[in-house]
């Protein structure tokens, strides 16, 4: 059980730091150029750049972790073939990129991965003019657009979700509440445009300096937004390894309980679990993915590689169940640009998902609350991009 | 149906200043211009003029808000000036998207946008926070030009703070949408074109009009009808001491849906033309915009006062509004208190008509009653002169109704009789001919007998008294009353206004009456049972508050006016004495029992001694009941259950088998002998001791399982030893504490503050001194909730006070950042009396401390008094609200009376200091 603690904490301090990698630095999502069509009765060459070779541990784990992931979903096709080479990029976006060029000089038809932010920047920029779209395990949207399309979750995809359903629940009067840092300021966008896109109402924003008295001197201000009237929602960014833990504790003390406000949450409020022990967020919500396609790809990870994958791993599936579910098809060019956007996206580790022409996703996400300090579930995630919700 | 349209927006000349100094467009224009010129970039020109726009809104703002302040009860001009500049903020962020950020050189068909104004916001009428409610209409699917022009001017929205509500949609949408969702029709039938592509926006009202609201009033009235009912359930149903002056009965919700329905009903734009149809009167009408303005006036003081979108009307804003608004403090009466009252007038009178409306909508014009229920329903037979309509009493001719005035109280009776409800149209009639009800029919011995008859012979007076002092038949007949209705005061224990909480009063009497209430009052049960004179009971309690709100002590006032308005009620002479000693001495009992020992023969004594005859001890005991129980839902408690009933059983005894009855020596010997019953395993020995190191008052004033407690925990007692009994004492909703120790001075202190310090919260005490130099002390207590302690709870309550006992915690220190008073209870004005009484008590003088109640209160008062060398036997408190009473039996060092008037002056002038420092303590 600690073994897992330790784990599960150490990916999520994996994933806040390569989240945001390259947000500031100027991203130019390259041109696309000629794309060509190809022989799908033949192995598909898929490039995999993956940043081992690092010298921090935690990316070496990693980069096992999502190839192992791949060869997982390789494994599961029928029908077609896929020739997967694998590239080092140290985790270093101008590897990334020189590494990018030679993977598409050795014939890849895609690209799955790089990592980080920067490092999917650069390789995009050298597959640019061969055409070659580039799948980045990233969840930066910044980065997104042209030939780089980001796989990662985004906070985009889980506002969108959670906004959503606030509204379907007359939630929807809502409070945005985040750190100062990028992150939050990232999450509070995000959450701004579902609130757009949903026709929800923005009821007031408060922020916070990432710190101990910062999250200290939010309180009043955020008590005092909620009782402005008529707002009916609380919506956080901040995660356990931030502000949460004093949130959780500091609102039902200062009287804002879930109960009468709605608490939302924009990061997984299940991770680690002693953030589900926190009076503040009992009968709160968050977005997950889907739990029972979670649990399937990660008991048959840890039949195959004897343990449990990396949480990020099943992007490196969702790669190639994309190719490969496409490559199936065998028509014209089937890793072109259209064909990835196809509007019923694909089957991946952790559910549904689809491209978006902008470069970003769409996930099908499950909703959960948190009732006596276990997750329930109150809203499953789709079975397929129907008409309903999506 | 033609008159639904676009509504007009806010007319330059209808503000409540000049409109230029609200907002000046051309200025606007210049400074984009400057910018524009200066070749800054899109983003710059947008951070820039956002800035801009920020101060044009504050300052405009501030226009408004001076204007409001010199004209506070001009809402109307004021709400049109807020929407005013709102539409202008609207205008210009739309420029500055459309042409700056997201400029277009040659727009396609699909490519307009026009921006309304639904809701209130559409209707031109906007409190300073209000929401803005915006909707974004587009020809065809939104266009990628579209949503990036609505994000960016919501975007520019938010950034001025301005809580928007937005949506995005097609004509089409619109009309598919408002079929679906009443909340999105109503929001709509009050859209209003604010800037973009206005021939767009036209398209849109000729549409809902052809397509959405022709003929959809029946279900649309439902709808309405449905969500008021809702509201009012979430609201409460009744009149709020705390109203929310948006949702809550009678407040501009109400209003609001009875114009929506009759401007839907009837296709108006403006409700003033539903005089014309024949709706509303004139007189219906202007009392519905007397209240309108009167509310949307406290609306904009309360958002203007708190800075942000407040609805509701709490205490501490009462009195900032009641100031902002210039009342002011009158003879016997809080300027708050006279604000509250006209507030309350005038939601009564809306929550009341619009109900009448309504409920006339509803049976004339569209819910048929099912099919069933009509074939199976026997018609009820009214007396000549009645009819009835979709089940509810009517009038059958309203000339020949009105011809005899006597019909004006004789319907009262005729529905409860019948047991129907009025119809509305009668209750219109009868509302609109109060006139008729002269000094002529308050004569009238006809007229008396039928009032009386109302309250005694039907079995549910409190209805048609409600009904009565709703078309304001009441006042009109007993004009005394008048003076009293919707008459709020301005504290925390009444929760209702003194007309209400008198029928409230009267409903409770009725209850215990038909037995519903045996379990929970038993004495007064069976004393009405036993008979009393109804006529006498049921007029005192209706008159009891009756002089409340002048500056004359309400009970003397009160017995005053009672005795001639119970003479004019047909009463007896012996009957008008009673009444008019009744409403004298309506306090006493509750008084006696709640701030006096009631173990202390002398006080029953002095008790029997005024009240003289059982007969009327039974009356007083069950108006006493029935005027606590009317206070609120809340105030009447197992507490004062036990503390009345054991007083209204000794005085019996005592009126019934003389004074002696109550010799302390007989109950004293009676108690020992259960002790003895109790405590058979003990040795003689044992008890010996026990049954002789008491006085006599410890014997009368503890129950016998206190004794009980007693007698075990002083067994083998060491010396510095604390011993502690928390025991759960049911029967009066209370934690009974028991402490033994050694006797020192100041140790009822203590005890005091270390409950204080764990929270409890004190609502008696009793300490007594053995012959042996113990003291046994016992406390009442509870929790913040004011109940007892649960039994999983007492082991941290024990254990803190063995800590606080022990000194570990030093009471007044720790207490310090605990006994803050909340906010809004600051706002209420207790005046602090203190009473020396020498007579209440045979050995102790009786110190009696009335002031606010505030955590730790009992603690600093008991501290004072030790350090004075006081000596306490009993506290007895009594609370009321914010306002407590403690009341301290206490002697001197030499266990002497403070008779003398200065000893008396240094102990008034010490727990006056202590009581102020404590309450800077409290607010600070």
């Amino acid at each position: 059980m600690f073994a897992s603690f330790t784990r599960a904490r150490k990916a999520g301090r994996l994933l806040s730091a390569f989240l945001f990698v390259g947000l500031i630095a100027a991203c130019d999502p390259a041109a696309v150029g000629p794309s060509a069509t190809f022989d799908t009765s033949r192995p598909v060459p898929v490039a995999l750049l993956i940043p081992r070779g690092s010298e921090e541990t935690s990316d070496t784990l990693l980069a096992d972790s999502l190839e192992n992931a791949a060869r997982l979903a390789m494994a599961d096709l029928t029908g077609v073939n896929i020739d997967l080479r694998v590239y080092s990029t140290a985790g270093d976006a101008e590897i990334a990129g020189t590494q990018a060029a030679q993977a598409i000089n050795d014939g890849a038809k895609i690209i799955i991965g790089p990592l980080y932010a920067e490092a999917a920047n650069a390789a995009g920029l050298a597959a640019a003019p061969a055409g070659v779209n580039v799948l980045t395990f990233s969840n930066n949207p910044t980065i997104a657009g042209g030939n780089v399309f980001v796989m990662g979750s985004t906070f985009q995809n889980t506002a969108n979700r959670l906004v959503r359903f606030a509204k379907q629940r007359g939630k929807d009067d809502i409070v945005i509440v985040h750190a100062q840092d990028v992150a939050g300021q990232v999450g509070r966008t995000a959450i701004q445009d579902a609130i757009i896109t949903n026709n929800a109402t923005l009821a007031g924003v408060v922020d916070y300096p990432l710190s101990q008295q910062g999250v200290v001197d939010a309180v009043p201000l955020i008590k005092s937004a909620v009782e402005d009237g008529t707002a009916t929602s609380i919506f956080m960014t901040s995660s356990t390894a931030a502000g949460l833990p004093l949130l959780a504790q500091l609102l039902p003390e200062a009287g804002v309980r879930s109960d009468t406000t709605q608490f939302i949450g924009l990061t997984r409020w299940d991770i680690p679990v002693q953030t589900l022990a926190m009076p503040g967020v009992q009968g709160g919500w968050f977005a997950l993915p889907d739990p029972n396609r979670t649990a399937a790809f990660r008991a048959k990870y840890e039949a195959a590689y004897g343990a449990p994958p990396h949480p990020i791993a099943g992007l490196g599936f969702d790669g190639i169940a994309a190719i490969g579910a496409l490559a199936a098809k065998g028509r014209g060019n089937p890793l072109s640009t259209a064909a990835l956007t196809q509007e019923a996206g694909f089957q991946g580790a952790s559910g549904i998902f689809r491209f978006r022409r902008d470069g970003t996703n769409e996930r099908g996400l499950a909703l959960a609350t948190i009732r006596d300090g276990r997750v329930e579930l109150i809203d499953q995630a789709p079975r397929s991009f129907g008409r309903a919700g999506f | 149906m033609n008159l639904i349209a676009t509504l007009p927006s806010p007319n330059p000349d209808d503000l409540i200043c000049d409109p230029a100094r609200i907002f000046n467009p051309a200025e606007f224009a210049a400074a984009l211009e400057a910018a524009r010129t200066a070749k800054l970039a899109p983003s710059d020109v947008r951070k820039e003029m956002v800035q801009w726009l920020r101060d044009a809104q504050t300052s405009g703002r501030k226009e408004i808000a001076a204007a409001f302040a010199q004209k506070p009860f001009a809402s109307r001009p004021t709400t049109r000036a807020y929407a005013f500049l709102t539409d202008q903020l609207v205008h210009c962020t739309m420029t500055l998207a459309s042409q700056v950020l997201h400029p277009i050189v040659s727009p396609t068909a699909g490519e307009r946008l026009s921006v309304i104004a639904v809701g209130g916001y559409g209707r031109g009428e906007m409190a300073p926070f209000s929401d803005v409610d915006l909707l974004f209409l587009t020809p065809y699917k939104i266009t990628a030009w579209a949503e990036s022009v609505i994000e960016a001017m919501l975007y520019m929205l938010w950034d001025l703070k301005l809580k928007v509500g937005h949506s995005a949609r097609t004509v089409r949408d619109c009309l598919r949408l408002g079929r679906e969702d009443f909340t999105i029709r109503t929001a709509m039938l009050e859209h209003r074109f604010v800037t973009g592509d206005a021939a767009l926006a036209s398209e849109l009202d000729t549409a809902l009009r052809r397509d959405l609201f022709t003929g959809t009033a029946r279900e649309f009235i439902e709808a309405k009808l449905t969500e008021r009912d809702e509201r009012h359930i979430r609201q409460g149903q009744r009149y709020m001491v705390e109203p929310n002056v948006k949702e809550g009965k009678g407040g501009l919700r109400d209003l609001q849906s009875l114009f929506w329905i009759g401007k839907y009903i009837h296709g108006v734009q403006d409700a003033a033309d539903l005089v014309p149809l024949g709706v509303f009167t004139n007189e219906e009408f202007a009392n519905f915009v007397a209240a309108e303005d009167f509310q949307w006036a406290v609306r904009c003081h309360l958002h203007l006062l708190t800075g942000r979108a407040t609805e509701q009307l709490s205490f501490d804003m009462q009195v900032q509004v009641a100031e902002a608004m210039g009342y002011e403090d009158r003879a016997g009466r809080r300027a708050v208190e006279v604000f509250m009252q006209g507030y309350f007038r005038h939601a009564t009178e809306v929550g009341d008509l619009t109900r009448i409306f309504l409920t006339g909508l509803e049976a004339t014009h569209l819910k048929a009653a099912p099919l069933l229920e009509r074939l199976f329903t026997r018609k009820p037979r009214t007396r000549a002169g009645y009819t009835v309509i979709h089940n509810r009493l009517a009038i059958a001719d309203d000339a020949a109704f009105l011809a005899v005035p006597l019909n004006l109280l004789h319907i009262f009776e005729e529905a409860l009789r019948t047991g129907m409800l009025i119809h509305p149209n009668a209750m219109r009639l009868i509302k609109s001919n109060l006139h008729l009800i002269d000094e002529n029919l308050r004569q009238d011995p006809t007229a008396q007998k039928i009032f009386l008859g109302l309250l005694l012979k039907h079995g549910n007076p409190e209805r048609a008294l409600r009904r009565m002092n709703e078309l304001g038949v009441l006042s009109a007949f007993v004009p005394e009353f008048e003076h009293i209705v919707a008459m709020m005061q301005f504290n925390m224990y009444h929760s209702y206004t003194v007309d209400e909480h008198t029928i409230q009063t009267i409903m409770n009497l009725s209850q215990i009456e038909h037995g519903e209430l045996i379990e929970d009052l038993p004495v007064a049960s069976s004393i009405l049972e036993a008979g009393i004179n109804r006529r006498v009971i049921y007029v005192a309690l209706l008159l009891h508050d009756i002089a409340k709100g002048r500056p004359e002590d309400h009970s003397i006032l009160g017995a005053q006016m009672a005795r001639k308005i119970a003479a004019r009620l047909g009463l007896k002479p012996d009957e008008v004495d009673t009444v008019e000693w009744l409403v004298r001495y309506h306090l006493l009992m509750s008084d006696m029992a709640q701030k006096r020992d009631i173990a202390d023969p002398r006080t029953v004594r002095d008790f029997a001694k005024a009240v003289r005859t059982v007969e009327r001890l039974d009356l007083l005991c069950v108006l006493t009941v029935c005027d606590i129980r009317g206070v609120g839902p809340d105030t009447w408690n197992n507490w004062k259950a036990v503390l009345i009933r054991a007083l209204y059983r000794q005085t019996r005894v005592a009126l019934e088998e003389g004074m002696e009855a109550l010799n302390r020596e007989n109950r004293g010997a009676e108690a020992k002998k259960a002790l003895r019953t109790a405590l058979i395993d003990w040795s003689r020995k044992d008890l010996q001791i026990e049954t002789s190191r008491h006085y006599d008052p410890y014997w009368q004033g503890l129950h016998i399982t206190a004794h009980e407690v007693f007698a075990r925990l002083l067994l083998g007692l060491e010396e510095d030893e604390i011993r502690i009994d928390l025991h759960p004492d049911e029967d009066r909703d209370a934690t009974r504490a028991c402490f033994v120790m050694h006797d020192h001075p100041g140790i009822f202190a203590r005890l005091a503050g270390a409950l204080a310090l764990v929270g409890a919260n004190v609502v008696d005490a009793r300490s007594y001194t053995t012959k042996d130099g113990f003291v046994t002390a016992a406390f009442w207590v509870q929790d913040v909730e004011d109940t007892p302690y649960e039994a999983s709870r007492l082991p941290r309550l024990r254990n803190m006070i063995a800590k606080t006992l022990a000194g570990e915690v030093v009471a007044r220190e720790a207490m310090v950042d605990r006994d803050k008073v909340k906010k809004r209870e600051r706002a209420f004005r207790v005046p602090t009396h203190i009473t020396f009484d020498n007579e209440g008590s045979e050995i102790y003088t009786i110190i009696e401390v009335d002031t606010r109640d505030r955590p730790g209160l009992l603690h600093d008062l008991a501290r004072t008094l030790a350090d004075s060398n006081v000596y306490i036997a009993n506290a007895v408190i009594a609370t009321y609200g914010e306002q407590c009473v403690d009341t301290f039996y206490v002697k001197d060092m030499f266990g002497l009376k403070y008779h003398t008037v200065s000893k008396q002056r240094t102990l008034e002038k010490r727990l006056r200091s202590a009581l102020e420092a404590g309450a800077q303590r409290a607010e600070g």
